[in-house]
């Protein structure tokens, strides 16, 4: 039987704009996900926590206030500290394209940007995040 | 890598979510994870919390969970939401209330979606609640979907099963339909700053009273009003929920709730291992030609189900 991969979509900080991280939340559920959305205003321990108890197979961070240099390290260091180094990370917002390959040098799988369709995020999470082994693993 | 049992047992957060994934993947790993558990489980109090979208139950939850955080309680909370039967989907909303129970060391919240299973729960909600309860978290709380209709499956999980409604649900025959009133334990009218509130509390009592007159040591459930938000009326429920599973031990039927429990979930798994060999019986060939007979209507649904039926290995005959 396939199993629904489990997504965890987090807003860090202080930033109310999460119509984004809705539509990301019942596109992915339409796309056959089980979506995990935590809601505004999170700090990254409560996010960290958050995929830690959900055992999520994909961490997906919305974020437009700018402070990603500064919530998105801070984040993928707890969720390493916590053994979840294989984490799928991915970030969607406002995130200049300087700033695109330092994330992805600290473990950011993919930057999606405005206009990326669902069904190219739905189809990178699904080539990125297959079903794992007997002993629950995912392919790294 | 497997899920080391002194790991779980010592309390390892990420060793315990990934039991749950586990069991949610019901392979052979899980059943041997466990297996080895469930010489440890039978200990805490499971309590069903069950009531229509919207009429508060995870802050409700969340008020009861960050009381008993303070008390030092190893508390899990497994929040069932519902699985989209067309694309396999689900969206997972109750951790959204739970906001604050991060430092809380002892608790443990998990968001699981019904996936395929026709009731209020999901089929893992079974043996995930197995796991925690072998691991020592007394309570273990189940938050079903919001159905608030039709969910005795909840009432055969837990010790004890919470209604939590809200005023403004509707009128006093809503209250009246079969399974809602008389599948819980406890009532509980949320919103109590709400106009309307204590009229529905009335209603509930008055419903309650309509029924058979009770029986000597007979529960007596109770109608509380709360208010999640504030508090109020959160001390009390935790104390009515501890008063009822205090009730069914010395009143012998804490061992018939887990007999039923138990008895439920082995003969689902029955069940289900059949109908997995069912097609050896029925193949898909014959069940083909039989559906396109009823399509034509050349015969009915129930004839056509007795004929598959006599492909089954018939039992020995009854006499000789």
């Amino acid at each position: 039987m396939n199993h629904p991969i489990r997504v965890l979509i987090a807003k860090p900080g202080l930033d109310g704009h999460d119509r984004g991280a809705k539509v990301i939340a019942r596109g992915l559920r339409d796309a056959g996900f089980e979506v995990i959305y935590t809601g505004i205003r999170q700090t990254p321990h409560m996010i960290a926590h958050a995929a830690l108890q959900e055992d999520v197979d994909v961490l997906a961070i919305s974020i437009l206030s700018g402070a990603h240099m500064t919530l998105v390290p801070r984040i993928l260091e707890l969720v390493a500290a916590q053994g979840q180094e294989n984490l799928l990370v991915v970030v969607g917002g406002i995130i200049p394209a300087q700033d695109h390959q330092p994330l992805k040098d600290l473990g950011v799988a993919e930057i999606f940007g405005p206009g990326t369709t669902i069904q190219t995020t739905a189809d990178f999470i699904r080539s990125r995040c297959t079903v794992p082994d007997p002993d629950g693993n995912l392919p790294d | 890598m497997a899920i080391s049992l002194t790991e779980l047992r010592t309390g390892n957060p990420r060793a315990l979510a990934r039991a749950i994934s586990q069991v949610e993947r019901q392979d052979a790993a899980a059943e041997t994870l466990l297996a080895e558990l469930w010489p440890w489980a039978g200990k805490g109090q499971i309590i069903g919390i069950t009531g229509p979208p919207g009429s508060g139950k995870s802050t409700l939850l969340r008020a009861l969970i960050s009381r008993l955080h303070t008390a030092k309680h190893k508390v899990a909370l497994l929040a069932v939401d519902p699985t989209s039967p067309v694309t396999g989907g689900a969206l997972l909303g109750d951790r959204i209330r739970m906001t604050g129970l991060e430092s809380a060391a002892h608790v443990y919240v998990r968001s699981l979606a019904t996936r395929g299973a026709r009731g209020a729960l999901s089929d893992v909600t079974w043996d995930a609640v197995t796991v925690l309860d072998a691991l020592g978290f007394d309570p273990v709380f189940v938050e079903t979907v919001g159905a608030g209709q039709n969910e005795h499956e909840i009432r055969t999980l837990a010790h004890t099963t919470v209604l939590v409604d809200a005023p403004g649900q509707g009128d006093s025959i809503q209250t009246l339909k079969a399974g809602i009133l008389e599948i819980c334990d406890i009532v509980v009218i949320n919103k109590e700053d709400r106009p309307g509130s204590q009229r529905a509390a009335q209603q509930a009592k008055q419903m309650l009273q309509l029924g058979a007159a009770p029986v000597a040591d007979a529960w007596q459930v109770p109608v509380l009003t709360t208010d999640a938000l504030s508090g109020s009326g959160v001390s009390i429920l935790w104390e009515r929920i501890r008063a009822h599973f205090t009730h069914v031990n010395d009143t012998g039927q804490r061992q018939a709730q887990d007999e039923a429990r138990a008895a439920q979930r082995v003969d689902r798994l029955v069940q289900q291992g059949w109908a997995q060999l069912l097609p050896q019986f029925i193949t898909p060939d014959l069940r083909a030609q039989a559906l396109a007979q009823v399509h034509r209507q050349q015969l009915d649904p129930h004839s056509a189900a007795r004929s598959l039926l006599q492909q089954l290995p018939q039992p020995p005959a009854l006499s000789k």
